[in-house]
């Protein structure tokens, strides 16, 4: 036991408070109201955009969760995972955790002189933000490619430049119809979350707010842990739905979910989703409180996490049988949610993996 | 190299007809084929009938019934070289499973009226066997037919029809005795689904296809000629296969996987993700599963050859293989790495997207004709002898 595990057991806490708990709650009330869930499995390649959501949650004040009062909510970020779950569940398309973190970015002090600030975060403007690839950009010409889930019609985007040298990073906004910057059509396994890829050639940004290496890195790994809770939200959703479908479902004159091969599955599956949140409140727990080791921490919940994810989809699938593989039941879903969200996540753990792909127009490394 | 050579087996003759084989293959080669799906299906159609005309459809059929009743030496050849080119699939693949229940269980009439036109293409059949409320537990079903004089009047609802939309005919099972009877109460109705009451819908899967349908029967009247075999028997023949086409089949789905698993591979090279030492364990692991579900086709087929049954060690066949295909294309994911979050239709799609459009569609492999836990319990209770 190295001695950060050890001191671990006192120093960490996992209880949710009250808070927490009432504001994930209200969270799954609005985006159930709104029904959510169900345009996203109805609307899901019907060719209809996707409805984006950002009023709703400003609204709410679920953007803001993690920006201290009195402009914000004032919660942890474990508490902010709580709320992705939700997000998860509902199959929101709205990157709520790029939203949240890029809330936190904009009312440091520093940021009071964008004007754009505000409208973002009433939720009158959609700024969405690819904050987990590393393009090599320096603040004054920005060269890159990336990625950035394009939900409505945002009239700009962001994204975070490392600091490089003595130079400072930053999240930078650009215009989408700026000088030197591309939008192209990125057709993706997960059609809840629409995209775009973005080539930048020269482009300069409309705004900018200076940040060190150390916020750049802790917003990138905020934003990881976030969408890693999104993904256990999910998986949740799809145990909760197995369960009560193998309740219903009668073959053989008894309820399915009476043969002990379905009540492994789902005993596994369980575990699964529990060992999945755990790894991410760790992560936004120590994240957090910037212990020795959460990089680790955040590395294990970005990692596990996704396969998690993807492995308790699949079982939902089949445990649904022929109804599982229907387009309608929307199970499949989650687990091209998981798919697509395993690559970014996976990569963004910064193990140096390489994330490029070999074709002509789209190109990423980390 | 022949799975025969393993068995010494080989026979002048053998060797001759599969000269015969590869030969009628080389010369009669229709190409990649038109995009439409209408010409497609043409296409596929033309095919089919260039089989029956030459005398090259239905290894394992009687001659008399449009076959070419070949030995299972021979049948094995037929599938080896088949499988080594591309040939159009049969527009209407239910006609092997009808096909043969009507051979053995059918009337002269019937065999007359349906055998070859299924073969050629011209009639394009489809299986309606499943129910919203009788999936594993088919005997269950509720589809109603009533005798009215001549006719069957038909109410109730199948679902996942494989290809129902282009389908001519439907081979179903019908309750026309009590519910409590079970398969006791069961019959074998053929029925043209351009008849009055018939509604077929197509069903959206989960790759955003419609690979299959449902259909609601509205006091459809069928005639009772149209009925297989005795009334309530037809669970007892609904299982009805020729020879043994599984086991003989199992080379061309050797070879299919071989191309499959060697593509795969190839694709770990062409990314450059075979360096990955992940990545290598995994193919080494997919070479061996494969591997070992070719040997046990072999095994099954040494004693079918050797004039046996298949034997106990058959029934884990399916098991293995779709929960291979099923690994086979979760490896693919990992080895796409970024790409696989890519949708198939999108410009950047690797080699089209095939792998991600596999990896959806084998989702189904544990689930359609048969879910892995009823394998299993098959293997259980009807190999193993354990109690139910």
């Amino acid at each position: 036991m190295t001695n950060d595990e050890s001191s671990k057991g006192a120093d960490v806490d996992f209880t949710l408070g009250q808070d927490t708990v009432l504001l994930a709650d209200t969270a799954r009330e609005i985006f159930e109201r709104d029904g959510v869930l169900r345009d996203a499995v109805e609307g899901s390649g019907s060719g209809e955009p996707v409805r984006s959501r950002t009023t709703l949650l400003a609204e709410a004040g679920l953007n803001v969760v993690l920006v201290p009062e009195p402009l914000g909510v004032g919660c942890e970020l474990l508490d902010a995972t709580v709320v992705l779950e939700q997000a998860g569940r509902s199959l929101l398309p709205d990157p709520l955790a790029e939203i949240m973190v890029l809330a936190e970015i904009l009312t440091l002090p520093r940021a009071q002189h964008l004007e754009i600030a505000e409208s973002i975060l009433s939720g009158q403007v959609d700024v969405p933000a690819d904050l987990l690839t590393r393009p090599s950009v320096s603040t004054a010409s920005v060269e890159a490619r990336i990625r950035v889930p394009w939900v409505g019609a945002p009239e700009r985007f962001a994204l975070l430049a490392d600091a490089s040298g003595s130079d400072d990073g930053a999240l930078m906004i650009f215009e989408a119809d700026g000088r030197g910057v591309q939008l192209g059509e990125l057709d993706e396994t997960d059609p809840s979350r629409p995209v775009r890829v973005v080539t930048l050639d020269g482009a300069v940004s409309a705004a900018m707010v200076t940040l060190s290496r150390e916020e750049v890195g802790r917003a990138r790994q905020r934003t990881a842990i976030l969408r890693a809770a999104e993904l256990v939200g999910g998986a949740a959703e799809v145990l909760e739905q197995t369960l009560q479908y193998v309740r219903e479902r009668r073959q053989f004159g008894r309820e399915i979910g009476s043969y002990q091969a379905v009540k492994h599955s789902l005993a596994d599956m369980y575990a699964s989703v529990e060992q999945a949140r755990a790894s991410v409140q760790m992560a936004a727990i120590t994240a957090a409180a910037r212990m020795p080791g959460s990089e680790r921490d955040s590395e294990i919940a970005s990692r596990w996490v996704a396969e998690a994810a993807m492995k308790s989809a699949g079982a939902a699938i089949h445990l649904h049988g022929g109804m599982g593989f229907a387009w309608e039941t929307g199970l499949h879903l989650h687990l091209r949610r998981a798919l697509a969200l395993r690559r970014i996540v996976a990569a963004s753990a910064g193990d140096g993996t390489a994330l490029s792909l070999r074709t002509d127009s789209l190109e990423a490394t980390v | 190299m022949s799975i025969l050579d393993e068995h010494d087996a080989t026979q002048a003759s053998v060797e001759s007809f599969r000269e015969r084989v590869a030969t009628f293959l080389a010369e009669n080669d229709p190409g990649r084929g038109p995009k439409g799906p209408a010409e497609r299906l043409q296409w596929q159609k033309d095919w089919a009938k260039l089989l029956v005309d030459k005398g090259f459809a239905a290894p394992a059929w009687p001659r008399s019934c449009y076959g070419m009743e070949l030995s299972l030496e021979e049948q094995v050849v037929y599938h080896e070289e088949f499988a080594k080119v591309k040939r159009p699939p049969h527009p209407g693949g239910g006609i092997f499973v009808v096909g043969p229940t009507l051979i053995k269980h059918g009337t002269d009439e019937q065999r007359q009226k349906y055998l070859r036109p299924g073969l050629s293409g011209e009639i394009i059949w489809a299986q309606g066997f499943s129910e919203p409320g009788s999936g594993s537990d088919l005997p269950s079903l509720r589809t109603r037919a009533v005798r009215d004089g001549d006719d069957y009047v038909v109410n109730g609802q199948k679902v996942w029809i494989t290809n129902a939309f282009n389908a001519d005919w439907l081979f179903t099972l019908v309750r026309t005795g009590t519910q409590e009877s079970r398969q006791d109460g069961i019959s074998y109705l053929l029925i043209p689904l351009d008849s009055p009451g018939v509604d077929v819908r197509p069903l959206r899967d989960m790759t955003g296809g419609s690979s299959f349908c449902e259909i609601y029967f509205d006091n459809v009247r069928v005639p009772v000629a149209n009925r297989v075999g005795e009334e309530n028997d037809g669970w007892r023949i609904a299982r009805t296969s020729m020879g043994h086409e599984r086991s003989t089949a199992g080379v061309a789905q050797s070879m299919k996987y071989r191309r499959i698993v060697s593509e795969l591979h190839d694709l770990a090279g062409e990314l450059g993700r075979d360096t990955d030492p992940r990545i290598r364990q995994q193919l080494a692991r997919a070479e061996i599963d494969f591997q070992l579900i070719r040997l046990n086709n072999m095994r099954v087929l040494s004693q079918v050859l050797a004039g046996g049954e298949p034997g106990p060690v058959s029934s884990i066949g399916r098991l293995m293989l779709t929960e291979f295909e099923k690994r086979l294309h979760e490896l693919a994911m990992e080895i796409l790495g970024p790409a696989s979050m890519l949708a198939p239709r999108d410009k950047n799609s690797i080699q089209k997207g095939r792998w991600v459009r596999g990896f959806l569609a084998t989702r189904a492999s544990t689930i359609g004709a048969g879910t892995a836990e009823i394998q299993r319990n098959t293997i259980a209770e009807q190999v193993l002898g354990l109690p139910r």
